[in-house]
């Protein structure tokens, strides 16, 4: 113990001994609150942990079935005549002929049925596409014509909810959506083995359609694809560019500050507005023709640069002022300090800020209808100024349909937007990674 | 001069002051004694003198290690560069002037001298002005006074002349009677001593103004000015 | 950055300066024979603050020049307006003259990028370029296209390397990165990179400030070497390196330069008081 006599001035600063048995004495306080501290945050993410399984549980269990699909095995006589009447296989010839007779033949002689009523329940049980399924695969394999071919023709819907169980056999006939004839055909069917099930060439393959089996995502993918490469070749020039102009070569005046605090506001309006502002200014009034991804990458590309500009600059800020100062210091000018130098470092930060950008623009809904790509098209867009649709809004149809395969594909489409865009931001982390360079 | 920031510099610097100013106190003690001594004939005193020496020569290896330190610890600039070199310079002097007041002494031990009155009245003049010096000069260097210390020009002058005459004065006593020869002789030497322990001096008082004002041989030159 | 042509002022100016004396005129000769900088009653403000009050001074040629003060008496800010590196600062502004070759580097005609060329800087943090050590030094004579061929550009590194005394340890690895040498390495690569440019005038800013001692020996016999082909200034925390390296030294104290002289008189016998306070750690 220091001896400190009666009459010296007391200290505020504790002596070592004093001090160490109060710390020892908050101690069982503190560490109370830190293990409270840490139980909440346990309970908060098993909490969202719980949603999260619970979203991902719900999303999954309705989209997996949905990348699949019944199909039905058929042998089809690929007759010459009657797929190409005029002889040339070319696609009015093949269009002209009669590939649909061709299926129907094909099923009533597996099921052999006879008598018009009968015939028209078992002609229900084909999808539509059935016959331009045929005529692809004449298109693909011209030298089988004249031959008998298995082909394997998909279900239509009402078929396949009730292969899956969501439409029972004990419900009254006037109540479901198949009768109980086209029930006795699928058994007969499902007997000979002929029904399979299988992953779903529709969905990814084919584009949107009113009929369930047939509907897919392929033109609202490629038509995301195409809205993003506009999105994106308009977006990261412009964006880049102005962040290097904002941080190193404007001049810090009012007019430069007015520049930031839009831009920052920008950021954070509704994104709607900017489809609102696309149909006012790029459809009203420059009249381009509205539903083309050009327009929709144009649109997103205002809303992402915002989102590009903001996070280029924190990367640019991020380069040390020693680089710049090197340079300068050799003789390099403004111009080769920033492109030899800033932006090279800045970099990484710019891409994994432009690719963030970039998959937030891939959810979009809200502006891309406000320009009308909710146009149903069922033709896949060729080019930019094709009017086309993209996913999210795909999604947003189909959500609107009441078909239980619809349902499905919706939940699946769903999975295949969220794979895209896992996807992207693992890209993002793959780039950061490695473009990555100590200074 | 304001204190410097760190206080131990000053401190250790004080001490190398005070080693240098007990040195001089007792140098001036020193040849007082020795040259009591050599008057009254007390051996007594002349063997204390001679132990007084060995003490001067401790004294002025503690000063050599107390500035090697401030010089290899402290990297000493401008003042205090000075005040270190000056330190040894000085103690250096001094432990010169020890070893005369040592030298003079054994002269007791050896013979016994015969002073007659007049030998002895000069010769308490010359060393009373070699010692007076000496103590005026350590004085200017205590308080680092830089007049005070060129006023040893005058002494030194004064106290060649007073050699020179008592040297003079001692070469007649020769030729009244050859039986002076001994004591003469030693005289002699004592006298030539007293005038090297005020050329030690004039050493000291030139440090003092190098130290003080970063002059070198400032003396000299006022002297040179003033004989042109 | 704002710039006024030259208004030469007295020596006193008008306001009562920081609350302490006005200025006074500096201690020692300002003026060399063979000056291959001359400043005249140079002004610095940043933003209204004074940093820089009627400092009027030469650099002699070849020769090392220390710059020695405690902290924010103006000696880098000083520096830094020789290459006009201030210029990078918005709110710095500069008057006076800073003449090279008889002429001002601040006039408007002036381009500072050769001028940067011509008068190279070392920073207190080594900054290598996050490129190859072949890189790093070929940076500079590729901006400015010193170099011929091919050949030519890598017979420029090596010699630039060689003389910055780094080319024995690198010359085999010349392809890494020069983020990776150690720090001392990293300072000489640095030097290299401005030798490479040929400059006539090389500034330094307390380049060993971040070095262990024997790095910092090998920067100080480095500068010695270089000194007879270079002017050099170097600013300098290290009284004891001012000392050792310098032949000329200025103090500066708030601002003003207080005294100048041959480095051995100002550390043995300096005539300002404030001069021999500093350097003998009276006060700050």
């Amino acid at each position: 113990m220091t001896n400190t006599p009666d009459n010296a001035p007391k200290s505020a600063i504790l002596s070592p001994q004093d001090a160490e048995a109060r710390v020892r004495a908050s101690m069982a306080t503190r560490r109370n609150r830190e293990t409270r501290f840490r139980m909440w945050g346990i309970a908060a993410i098993a909490l969202s942990m719980c949603f999260l399984v619970t979203l991902f549980g719900t999303i999954m269990s309705k989209g997996i079935p949905g990348f699949f699909q019944y199909y039905v095995t058929l042998d089809v006589t690929l007759d010459r005549e009657r797929l190409d009447p005029a002889g040339d296989l070319s696609d009015q010839s093949l269009f002209d002929g009669d590939a649909r007779g061709l299926v129907r033949d094909a099923l009533f002689s597996t099921l052999q049925v006879s008598g018009r009523s009968n015939r028209k329940a078992a002609g229900k049980l084909i999808s539509l596409g059935s016959d331009e399924r045929l005529r692809d695969y004449v298109r693909t394999h011209p030298e089988q014509l004249d031959s008998e071919q298995s082909l394997k023709f998909a279900l239509d819907d009402d078929v396949d909810s009730f292969l899956r169980g969501f439409i029972s056999r004990d419900t009254p006939e006037s109540d479901r959506r198949i009768n109980d004839k086209a029930i006795g055909f699928i058994d007969q069917l499902q007997e000979a083995g002929l029904i399979s099930y299988e992953i779903s060439d529709y969905l990814f393959f084919g584009s949107a359609s009113r009929n369930a089996e047939m509907a897919g995502i392929k033109g609202a993918f490629i038509g995301s694809i195409l809205t993003l490469a506009v999105c994106l070749s308009l977006a990261f020039p412009i964006g880049i560019a102005s962040a290097l102009y904002l941080e190193e070569f404007a001049p810090k005046n009012r007019l430069t500050e007015i520049i930031e605090i839009n831009i920052n506001n920008l950021a954070a309006v509704p994104s709607v507005v900017f489809g609102i502002l696309g149909l006012a200014i790029f459809i009203n009034i420059f009249g381009l023709p509205r539903s083309i991804p050009l327009i929709g990458g144009m649109v997103l590309a205002l809303m992402t640069l915002p989102t590009i500009i903001i996070s280029s600059r924190a990367a640019i800020r991020a380069v040390p002022p020693s680089i710049r100062d090197g340079a300068l210091g050799i003789g390099a000018s403004k111009m080769q300090t920033t492109f030899h130098h800033v932006l090279p470092l800045a970099l990484p930060g710019m891409l994994t800020g432009t690719i963030i950008g970039m998959a937030q623009a891939l959810g979009e809904t809200a502006p891309l209808l406000m320009i009308g790509m909710v146009a149903f098209i069922v033709d896949i867009p060729g080019s930019i100024t094709d009017p086309g649709t993209v996913l999210p809004v795909q999604i947003f149809m189909w959500a609107d349909f009441a078909e239980r395969m619809f349902i499905q594909k919706t939940s699946s489409a769903i999975m295949v937007l969220l794979a895209f865009l896992v996807v992207m931001n693992s890209f993002a982390v793959w780039l950061r990674k490695k473009l990555e360079r100590r200074w | 001069m304001a204190d410097h920031i760190v206080k131990s510099y000053d401190e250790v610097l004080d001490v190398l002051r005070a080693l240098v100013t007990r040195m001089g106190n007792d140098i001036v003690a020193m040849n007082d004694k020795a040259i009591t001594s050599l008057i009254t004939g007390d051996a007594d005193a002349a063997r204390a003198v001679i132990l007084a020496d060995k003490n001067i020569n401790q004294m002025e290896f503690d000063v050599r290690e107390q500035a090697s330190a401030i010089l290899a610890l402290r990297s000493p600039m401008a003042n205090d560069l000075r005040v270190v070199i000056t330190s040894i310079q000085i103690a250096m002097n001094l432990e010169r002037a020890g070893d005369l007041a040592k030298n003079i002494a054994k002269i007791i031990l050896k013979t016994t001298l015969v002073i007659d009155n007049e030998m002895r009245g000069e010769l308490e003049r010359i060393s009373h002005l070699a010692i007076s010096s000496m103590s005026d000069v350590m004085a200017a260097y205590i308080e680092r006074d830089v007049e005070r210390s060129h006023a040893i020009r005058e002494a030194d002058l004064q106290l060649d002349k007073m050699h020179k005459a008592f040297t003079k004065g001692l070469m007649h006593k020769i030729r009244e009677n050859e039986d002076n020869l001994e004591t003469v002789t030693q005289l002699l030497f004592v006298s030539r001593h007293l005038e090297r322990v005020g050329d030690h001096a004039k050493n000291i008082a030139e440090a003092t103004i190098y130290m003080e004002t970063g002059a070198l041989g400032a003396i000299e030159q006022r002297e040179d000015r003033e004989t042109v | 950055m704002s710039h006024n042509k030259a208004q030469i002022r007295g020596a006193a100016s008008v306001d009562n300066f920081n609350g302490i004396e006005p200025p006074m005129d500096t201690v020692g000769n300002i003026r060399v024979n063979n000056a291959r900088i001359m400043c005249n009653n140079v002004f610095v403000h940043y933003s209204d603050k004074r940093a820089i009050d009627n400092l009027s001074l030469d650099i002699e040629a070849q020769k090392v020049t220390a710059f020695i003060g405690p902290s924010g008496c103006g000696k880098s800010t000083f520096l830094r307006c020789l290459n006009r590196m201030n210029d990078t600062i918005a709110t710095c502004s500069v008057t006076g003259e800073i003449l090279l070759d008889n002429q001002d580097i601040y006039a408007p005609e002036i381009d500072v990028v050769p001028l940067r060329a011509r008068i190279g800087m070392v920073f207190q943090k080594a900054n290598p370029f996050p490129k190859s050590i072949f890189d790093n030094v070929a940076y500079g004579p590729k901006i400015h296209g010193l170099a011929e061929s091919k050949s030519h550009l890598e017979n420029q590194v090596e010699e630039a390397l060689r003389r910055a005394g780094l080319w024995e340890e690198v010359k085999d690895r010349l392809d890494q990165p020069g983020t990776g040498l150690s720090g001392g390495q990293q300072q000489r690569l640095c030097i290299a990179r401005t030798i490479a440019v040929s400059p006539e005038i090389i500034l330094m800013d307390e380049p060993c400030s971040a070095l262990d001692p024997i790095a910092t020996a090998k920067i100080e016999e480095l500068i010695e070497e270089l000194s007879e082909k270079y002017t050099i200034v170097i600013v300098t925390h290290s009284m004891q390196q001012a000392a050792r390296v310098s032949h000329r030294t200025a103090y500066f104290h708030l601002g003003r330069l207080i005294e100048v002289g041959a480095t051995k008189e100002l550390f043995t016998s300096p005539h300002h008081k404030l001069t021999e306070n500093y350097i003998t750690g009276r006060f700050g």
